[in-house]
């Protein structure tokens, strides 16, 4: 039974012990996993470097405990290679309670440190036909089943794990864009000049963050799949304020929106749920609700937006 | 070697001296490729982001370039690897030329996929972590695969020169030149054995060079058919790139001709018969290739796919002067012009394949961009270079540096052996005697 | 002085008296009753009911608790899939028949909840227990050969093979052909030199 004030205290704390250093916490990780693999009998070298723990504990390690970068970097590449076991990721997103609201787009951007003209989170406004409405269409990467981006690369920098993700490898990507052309739903972003990120100190790469952008290679949405593994929704579907994004577990059959979770066969049973251009075969992980019984009405989303927002959706009209 | 003494005097002044004419022209040329250079290392050091290229078309210039020099190289494929087997007389004099175009052309293609390149730190990937369910893979092992083919055929063709070069006491050339001729000609006298061995290897060698040549390009031509485009995803690519990278190649071949003929003074040995024939092939090679489009396009535009409408569309607005250009002007005009024996002269042939040439660059300009351009989820952006293509100076500078680099290394290949080949001028009295 | 004492006291006990009823509503909120939520799994012909009963004790007497909602859900990987809300009746019980078709794990297991929480009587209390009520779902990823896949396709890599050696093979023949000559040319020098 969880009493607020012991919540409040303990909070304090970790936010004490947090200020002693953001470089900290990264090799926490490491630590935690060095520690925890055994004690090896290796030379101590009588160092002690003071490290956040990722449960908010500050502990000290010896130096010579802490494994080099390069060994580090293998084996989250390895881990972030094989995926989260038993999972198959998807999201629903709730075309009728879009509002081009862009919670998401920047939610995104900021937890991977990407530029502001990255988009990998998209929101298109889009109308089939001259009879049929306009609606707002935010469009994240599929992680199909049957993907073309990852068919077409020729080094391998991209690939598809156990539980659906697709995730992209910025140091082995070529640059050579073939998987932008590939995907047909243009979910891929290039870096046509350095990014220029600040990456936190002692920051070791991990392609389940993909930080830093890496001028010349390729990004996309990678369902924040570092948010998976510690069992957090992706960054955009915590930050939508309509709840328009739905994520989950579709061996779980269950999915969430952060505010309400749903059994996501009834979900697709009630709300006729759809994935785009089907017949392209690629097998999203994505699936729509279509714009039906709409809350409020579609120009709601351009208002107080920027020009340089507004001013994509000026020729909005059927193909 | 011996040789017919007039052949050798009238093939092998280029080789003993260098003309100021000569030296102008290369330094012109050379010009041009330091001012590419400069533009690459711009690119190099700011990021793609100086070329034209961004998120929706990801393929520019470099890759129409890519494109363009590959198709080129298939000339030497056709000539001397199709006629070689067929035995045609008249093709002799332009044999080695041919041979020359597929070479240089198959050496300077893949630079342009460099440019193109994010990353050229990891450009070795390719070779240790290749995927081979990729059409890249597949180019990349088509391509290698190609060039050294290539190379050991136009080596193969020089030997009996470099015999005979050697053996020319006459030869007024630098010391250097003679060792040269002395180490690639590999002892060759053009004895009854020697000559055996040497035809038969050529012979398996052109067998070999047609068949990867038809690979590498359909190769090239999947690269784009595979994917899920509109405008891409089509069945006729494989066939339709290899008849267009005949087509640019034959008429290459015949600009070639008449730079040469003109510059070193062999009307005796290049005829208009030659250009006439040489038209006539570029003109069958031109109906195919405008079977080719017509069906292509028709049966885009008959139909009533979303996508397809929407990019002959875009073909017929934004991009109707460049596409009346490639796939009419390129292909009607030159048909005209040889077509009829009373436009049949030596200039007029050779315009005729200058523009058939230019539409083919132009006709692979709009199989790329316009696609690009048109993706299945629409562009909605605010700038407008993110919104349609437009090359910048460093992507025309690089495209003028690859034609420059191209006349370079052929004028430089002037200089050591000769550009029409003397062995092969002589032989018709070899082929009779084994008989 | 002694109306100014009386006055005094009267004016303490008035303030005293008003004191009680803040006392008291501070007691209660201060001592949340503890009430024990007990669940009960049963299957009968396939239909399976959860039936929850809550009591606190009092005087070492069980009390029921009634009126009460009590939710019923199972946990999931970022949230808790709801099943039902129950109402405690006045002998604080209440069931719900439990669906059959909710995936489990591997072996269909699942972890069912029956919660009280955020009361202002008897604040949070929950019940967990774990079931074979779910389908079993094994997932196995595809990891037969295709395009996108590590391993390529058996025929891709078949017919690069055979290409290649074909290829190449022909190239190796040309090569040796180069040797040949040299080597012949080398012993037609050598015949010559020797005659002369």
């Amino acid at each position: 039974m969880e009493n607020n004030e012991s919540g409040n205290s303990s909070r304090r704390k970790f936010l004490r012990n947090v200020s002693m250093g953001v470089g900290a916490i990264t090799v926490a990780g490491v630590a935690k996993a060095t520690i925890a693999d055994g004690n090896e009998a290796s030379a101590k070298s009588g160092k002690m470097v003071k490290l956040l723990s990722t449960d908010g504990k500050l502990v000290e390690v010896d130096l010579s405990d802490i494994k080099p970068s390069k060994e580090i970097e293998a084996e989250l590449k390895s881990e972030a290679k094989k995926g989260l076991p038993n999972r198959k990721f998807a999201m629903v997103i709730d075309l009728a309670k879009c509002a081009n609201a862009r919670a998401c787009v920047d939610a995104c951007q900021e937890g991977h440190l990407l530029p502001k003209d990255h988009e990998w989170m998209k929101i298109y406004m889009l109308q089939d036909d001259n009879l049929t409405s306009k609606y707002w269409f935010p469009r994240p990467c599929f992680h199909c089943d049957k993907p073309m981006c990852v068919s077409v690369c020729p080094v391998g920098a991209t690939y598809k794990r156990q539980d659906g993700i697709v995730l992209v490898d910025n140091q082995r990507c070529i640059g050579c864009k073939f998987c932008m052309t590939g995907c047909p739903y243009s979910a891929r972003v290039f870096n046509w000049k350095d990014p220029e990120v600040e990456v936190p100190e002692g920051h070791v790469y991990d392609p389940e963050t993909n930080i830093p952008a890496v001028e010349g290679t390729v990004g996309k949405c990678i369902f924040c799949a570092d948010n998976l593994r510690k069992g957090i929704l992706p960054r955009c579907v915590q930050a939508c304020p309509m709840g328009v994004l739905y994520f989950g577990d579709l061996l779980e059959d269950t999915v969430t929106n952060g505010i309400e979770t749903l059994r996501f066969s009834k979900l697709m049973t009630d709300r006729a749920g759809y994935r785009y251009k089907e017949d392209l075969g690629t097998l999203p992980s994505v699936y729509y609700l279509p714009p039906s019984n709409r809350e409020f009405p579609v120009e709601m989303g351009l208002e107080g937006a920027d020009e340089s927002i507004t001013g994509r959706y000026k020729n909005v009209g059927p193909r | 070697m011996e040789a017919d003494k007039k052949l050798i005097t009238d093939l092998t002044p280029e080789i003993e001296k260098t003309s100021i004419k000569w030296y102008i022209t290369f330094f012109i040329f050379l010009a041009f490729f330091v001012v590419g250079i400069y533009g690459l290392i711009q690119q190099i050091d700011k990021g793609h982001i100086v070329t034209g290229m961004r998120d929706n078309v990801v393929w520019g210039f470099y890759i129409v370039n890519f494109i363009f020099f590959m198709g080129l190289s298939y000339s030497g494929a056709l000539i001397s690897g199709v006629l070689h087997l067929f035995h045609t007389g008249w093709r002799k004099p332009i044999i080695r030329m041919a041979e020359l175009i597929t070479v240089i052309s198959l050496v300077i293609g893949p630079f342009f996929i460099f440019f193109c390149i994010g990353r050229l730190d990891r450009l070795h990937f390719l070779f240790m972590y290749p995927r081979i369910q990729s059409p890249i893979t597949w180019d990349v092992i088509a391509i290698c695969t190609d060039l050294i083919g290539c190379f050991i055929y136009l080596y193969l063709s020089f030997i009996e020169d470099f015999a005979i070069l050697r053996d020319y006491k006459d030869l007024k050339v630098a010391p250097w030149k003679k060792k040269l001729y002395e180490i690639l000609s590999l002892g060759y006298t053009g004895t009854e054995k020697q000559y055996k061995i040497l035809s038969n290897a050529k012979t398996v060698m052109a067998a070999m060079i047609i068949a990867i040549a038809i690979i590498v390009y359909s190769v090239l031509a999947w690269i784009f058919g595979v994917t899920l485009q509109p405008g891409w995803h089509s069945t006729i690519f494989g066939p339709y790139f290899v008849i267009a990278a005949v087509f640019s190649g034959t008429g290459l071949l015949i600009i070639l001709m008449w730079i040469f003929r003109k510059v070193y003074h062999l009307e005796e040995y290049i005829t208009k018969r030659h250009f006439v024939n040489v038209g006539v092939l570029l003109t069958v090679i031109a109906a195919f290739y405008g079977y080719f489009t017509f069906s292509d396009y028709l049966t885009k535009w008959y139909g009533s796919i979303k996508m397809d409408s929407i990019l002959i569309d875009k073909l017929f607005t934004d991009y109707y002067s460049l596409f009346i250009f490639a796939n009419y002007v390129g292909i009607l005009l030159p048909a005209i012009i040889i077509a009829f024996p009373k436009f049949r002269t030596i200039p007029s042939i050779t315009v005729a394949a200058v523009i058939a040439l230019t539409a083919l660059w132009v006709n692979r300009y709009i199989i790329v961009i316009p696609t690009l351009e048109t993706p299945f989820l629409p562009i909605q952006d605010v700038r407008p270079d993110w919104i349609s293509y437009a090359p910048t100076w460093i992507e025309w500078a690089l495209t003028l540096a690859g034609v420059s680099v191209f006349a370079m290394l052929f004028m430089l290949v002037s200089k050591i052996a000769p550009i029409i080949s003397i062995s092969e001028m002589q032989e018709k009295d070899k082929v009779e005697i084994l008989k | 002085m002694t109306v100014m004492i009386k006055r005094a006291i009267s004016i303490s006990a008035i303030i005293a008296v008003m004191q009680i009823p803040v006392f008291n509503l501070y007691a209660q909120d201060q001592a949340l009753k503890d009430a024990i939520l007990n669940m009960t799994l049963t299957e009968v012909d396939s239909i399976k009911t959860v039936t929850v009963t809550a009591h606190t004790v009092e005087d070492g007497k069980e009390v029921p608790v009634s009126g009460e909602t009590v939710s019923i859900f199972v946990p999931r990987m970022f949230s808790n899939l709801p099943v039902g809300e129950l109402v405690l009746d006045d002998e604080g019980t209440a069931s719900l028949e439990f669906p059959s078709d909710i995936p489990g794990g591997k072996e269909g297991n699942l972890e069912i909840v029956a919660a009280i929480t955020d009361n202002s009587t008897y604040g949070n209390t929950e019940n967990r227990q774990t079931i074979h009520w779910g389908v079993p779902t094994d997932y196995l990823p595809t990891s037969h050969r295709a395009l996108w896949t590590q391993r390529a396709p058996r025929w891709m890599i078949y017919t690069l093979s055979v290409l290649l050696a074909g290829v190449w093979g022909h190239y190796f023949y040309a090569i040796i052909s180069l040797f040949r000559i040299k080597r012949n040319a080398d012993r037609e020098k050598a015949k010559a030199e020797f005659r002369l």
